[in-house]
């Protein structure tokens, strides 16, 4: 099979961007395309990581989102595709992954939310049972990089 | 006479001190209440747990199952915006028997209208999960137990979000007419113009995705030229109103720019939307800045109460026109 389209999904988390690295060096070897995705919520979360509400921090968010949690894409020298959206991180990624026909979804295993995996399944367990794509789930400690998503816009 | 039914102690639904979605926003509508109306004309309805067989007929058991073990687990997070504690559930049912305690009330007599002060809100909920602060759906417990009994029932949401679950979970059903006016683009991306209901139920969604800073007149003309026709049309028995009260100018988690003498206004025309008295109830959705919440909701309770307790006046000039065309283009389908 071949890969042509990825997306990837952040949150701001240092997991977020350590999977965004990997997707863009496999799109990079592959020369795929990789859309990278945000989904806001009700609330997010900017710099000192508290929450706030999206709405009133909207343009703040995304300016975070552009500059500092897609930062990984920086160098990476590949062609990549922003895009922010409103809803759940799941229902987005999946309807962004359905209409860019994505040959693949790379998630980091736990972002911000910090969901119980045990009973509802975190957002990446989610999207694995979800989807109707291949997902790679990203592990702590893949990827290099220590600096802080959280970085300053 | 008006019907409240309030949490009081049931409420044990801890989201954390930072989570606007907190108790004392049923501080501030309790504050309304007695803004409005003597305690003496009140009638105060005791909440009661909903019975899985009611929480069913909208929520999946697997759901419902894994939400009680979330809070049995002592809690946690079902999304980056949804919190339970190990009350939550406990709470939710409260909320959700809330809405049937006070439509009994209303069936019985007691009242001309009824305002179910209750949270965690509930129209984001869909039928297999929770979502944006939203455990169980309320509004389509109530609404399901009154269609299961043949009654027709219009469903007016008026919070600025798009009340997603109340929508999927109706989209099918000829029993329940579902309009929402909310802010779009917002969360949770749902309620486009061109979603207008399933096969079996069509032309029984209609949304208007208002842009930021939508002042109360667009909302009006949707009201006087697609709302109050479709609702018509419908024939409803029975009118429940997701009532969010954060498209409201000061609300943190929002754009739109409305003020409490709008939702007096849209009071109004959804209580003239009843086909009697005893067949309308609010139920309380979102709305996190608690002064405006206080004031919205005692702008709101004029309505059934035949007063006039607006301190703000009703907002005009902003855009949200072309929406309104927009659905009415769509509603053509339907109205000829």
């Amino acid at each position: 099979m071949t890969v042509r389209h990825i997306v990837a999904g952040v949150d701001g988390s240092e997991n977020s961007r350590r999977a965004l690295a990997w997707a863009a060096e496999l799109a990079r070897a592959l020369r795929a395309e990789l859309v990278v995705v945000h989904a806001l919520g009700l609330l997010d979360r900017l710099a000192d990581g508290e929450p706030v509400p999206t709405a009133a921090h909207r343009d703040a968010i995304v300016e975070a989102f552009e500059h500092s949690w897609c930062a990984p894409l920086a160098d990476a020298g590949v062609t990549a595709r922003r895009m922010v959206r409103d809803g759940t991180p799941v229902d987005v990624l999946l309807a962004v992954a359905e209409h860019e026909e994505a040959d693949l979804i790379v998630v980091g295993s736990r972002g911000i939310g910090n969901v119980p995996e045990r009973i509802l399944g975190s957002t990446s367990h989610q999207l694995a049972a979800r989807s109707i794509r291949p997902v790679v789930i990203v592990p702590e400690g893949v990827g290099s990089g220590s600096t802080s998503t959280h970085g300053a816009h | 006479m008006l019907v409240v039914t309030e949490l009081g102690d049931r409420d044990t639904h801890d989201t954390g001190g930072w989570h606007p979605e907190r108790p004392q926003r049923l501080d501030a509508v309790h504050a309304a209440v007695h803004d409005v109306v003597d305690e003496e004309e009140i009638i105060r309805v005791e909440p009661r747990e909903a019975t899985i067989d009611e929480l069913c007929r909208v929520h999946s058991m697997s759901y419902l199952r894994a939400l009680d073990e979330l809070c049995t687990a002592g809690g946690g997070a079902l999304d980056p915006d949804t919190v339970v504690s190990s009350g939550s559930c406990r709470t939710a049912r409260f909320a959700a028997g809330a809405g049937l305690a006070a439509i009994a009330a209303l069936e019985q007599g007691q009242g001309d209208a009824a305002f179910v002060a209750v949270r965690p809100p509930g129209h984001h909920a869909r039928a297999d999960r929770g979502m944006g602060f939203c455990l169980i759906n309320n509004v389509a417990v109530a609404a399901a137990a009154l269609a299961h009994e043949r009654e027709r029932v219009l469903i007016v949401d008026w919070d600025v979000h798009h009340g997603n679950g109340t929508q999927d979970i109706f989209w099918n059903d000829p029993n329940v007419l579902y309009i929402s006016t909310h802010q779009y683009p917002l969360f949770p991306g749902t309620g486009a113009p061109s979603e207008t209901g399933g096969a079996a139920a069509p032309g029984l969604t209609i949304n208007f995705p208002f842009p930021e800073k939508t002042c109360g007149d667009a909302f009006l003309r949707a009201f006087d030229e697609v709302i109050c026709e479709a609702a018509e049309a419908f024939d409803p028995t029975w009118v429940l109103v997701s009532a969010g009260f954060d498209a409201h100018r000061d609300d943190p988690l929002a754009g739109l720019s409305l003020s409490a003498g709008d939702f007096a206004l849209f009071a109004h025309r959804v209580a003239g939307l009843a086909p009697g008295p005893g067949r309308l109830a609010f139920f309380l959705e979102g709305g996190y800045d608690l002064a405006a919440l206080r004031r919205s909701v005692a702008a709101t309770l004029g309505a059934p109460t035949d007063r006039d307790v607006s301190t703000e006046a009703p907002t005009s000039g902003g855009p949200g026109m072309a929406t309104v065309q927009a659905v009415k283009e769509i509603r053509r389908e339907w109205t000829g």
